[in-house]
């Protein structure tokens, strides 16, 4: 058995029901606020997270070895209401500007991370915080679940891919675009990346030049409608 | 339009020390509909990192974003007409074929939509029992790390509150504990493994009265039990765990 109590986390063995439960190990942890006394926990492998409602601090301990556990680390939740779901995820849906931001969080990294944090689309209403239902299919794809006025499906995977969509870029004088040689032009785009390695974001710099040359069609004016794969050298 | 167009690409990562290892491919999808993708180095040879990009505006256009994450899909969307959702989860099942359903609460009564991937919407209902002389109807859906519940209760009978196991991760369950006691928001529920295989202990720790309740049931689907006060153990859980600081969470280990 686990407890939370105070500051501290609690080992118990229960040997006997009605007679004092045998202490195993016990760890205390200073930092993390103790003014929110409705508090979960979750065992994940090793791990377990606890958070306390509006606490705004996901802690984890390593219970490996239960007579010596261990205070590995805490972090600062963006979200005050979080859903614990049921695998090494935990899930959060917040109003941001008039859309429903998700936020994922990985318990079982290395260190916890930020796995995924993105604005869905489609989502006709966001009521601050959204009931979210999630569930393991397989260890690499993970569904959870919405429902505003109808409900979603979505599936999070392990593999992650950027995607890119090339947009026509109608205006050769935008201010990165320049023209080179006759009706060509370059533009050189410096994208925000941000990486989520840990809890707290990185964020780093996506330089990409898209070198363009119109197509020998004249007829189309506007610049440059369309790319092929096979265009990239 | 047969266009013939060169497009170089050059991508860069500023300000970064990696090698190349596990490689992040960009797809690039074409109005055309065709894709292409080009890998870049990790970022940071971590595999457990991830990445997204921030907005962007191209010039004139519509397409604000050129890149996105896309390692969210949205898999389907599914209309359940008629009804207002009061609460809800959505449970997968592994151990024989993968398949998740839709468990809900819709005016006092526990529903199942059976295998939702297969927008088969099939429906049941869990609660109440047609053959229950009490009618008991779900409250509130509660999480343990290994079960999904729902609290329940009857007009009929009152000062007595059950909690309806719907199911873990490899299979449904349907056991319907029912206690001569309110569960209310005070009490937390967790579940240790016992002696004996297919037999776990309940405890429910009520932060309010500072007690530990426990009690015994067997894993076995479609299961009944009605407790007395003699099948259920109240402790006082400062005497059982000796501890002087306020009891904030409980959490049993199950295996």
């Amino acid at each position: 058995m686990y407890v939370i109590a105070g500051n501290t986390l609690y080992v118990f063995k229960i040997e006997n029901l009605n007679q004092p439960w045998k202490l195993l190990g016990s760890v205390s942890n200073d930092q993390y606020p103790t003014y929110s006394y409705n508090c979960r926990m979750r065992k994940i492998t090793d791990f377990l997270v606890v958070d306390c409602y509006y606490a705004g601090v996901l802690a984890r301990y390593n219970v490996s070895d239960m007579s010596n556990p261990r205070n590995t680390e805490y972090i600062a939740l963006r979200e005050m209401v979080v859903d614990m779901g049921v695998n090494r995820f935990i899930y959060s849906i917040t109003k941001s500007s008039w859309r429903c931001q998700l936020t994922i969080y990985d318990l079982a990294t290395k260190s916890i991370s930020l796995r995924f944090r993105h604005q869905l689309e489609g989502l006709d209403v966001c009521y601050g915080t959204l009931p979210v239902a999630a569930a393991p299919l397989d260890y690499s794809n993970d569904l959870f679940f919405l429902y505003t006025n109808k409900l979603y499906i979505y599936r999070l995977s392990t593999n992650q891919e950027l995607m890119a969509k090339v947009p026509k870029v109608r205006d050769p004088s935008y201010s990165e675009c320049y023209q080179t040689e006759g009706s060509s032009y370059e533009c050189a785009y410096a994208l925000n990346l941000t990486s989520y390695c840990d809890a707290t974001p990185q964020h780093l710099t996506f330089n990409l030049k898209l070198k363009i040359l119109p197509p020998l069609d004249a007829v189309e004016t506007v610049g440059v409608p369309l790319f092929y794969p096979s265009s990239l050298t | 339009m047969n266009s013939v167009i060169v497009l170089s690409l050059i991508v860069g990562l500023a300000a970064l020390q990696a090698t190349a290892t596990d490689p992040t491919n960009v797809t690039f999808t074409f109005h055309g509909g065709e894709t292409a993708i080009i890998p870049i180095q990790n970022l940071t040879n971590r595999p457990d990192c991830y990445y997204s990009l921030g907005s962007f505006d191209a010039p004139n256009s519509t397409n604000h974003f050129l890149l996105q994450t896309k390692n969210l899909e949205n898999i389907t969307e599914i209309e359940i007409k008629d009804e207002r959702l009061e609460q809800y989860n959505a449970v997968c099942y592994e151990k024989s074929s993968k398949e998740c359903d839709l468990y809900t609460i819709i005016t006092k009564k526990l529903f199942v939509y059976d295998n939702i991937l297969r927008k088969t919407l099939k429906r049941e209902q869990l609660l109440p029992k047609t053959t229950d002389p009490n009618q008991y109807y779900p409250t509130n859906m509660r999480k343990s790390s290994e079960f999904t519940m729902f609290t329940t209760k009857s007009d009929m009978k009152a000062g007595s509150e059950g909690l309806f196991l719907i199911s873990n991760n490899l299979e449904k369950f349907f056991i319907h504990l029912v206690y001569p006691f309110a569960i209310g928001n005070s009490v937390s529920i967790t579940m240790v493994a016992s002696d004996a295989p297919n037999v776990k202990m309940m405890l429910m720790l009520d932060s309010q009265k500072k007690t530990i309740t426990a009690s015994s049931f067997n894993v076995t689907p479609d299961a009944w039990v009605v407790y007395n006060d003699k099948d259920i153990t109240t402790l006082n859980a400062n005497d059982v765990l000796g501890l002087k600081d306020e009891i904030r969470a409980i959490e049993g280990d199950t295996t």
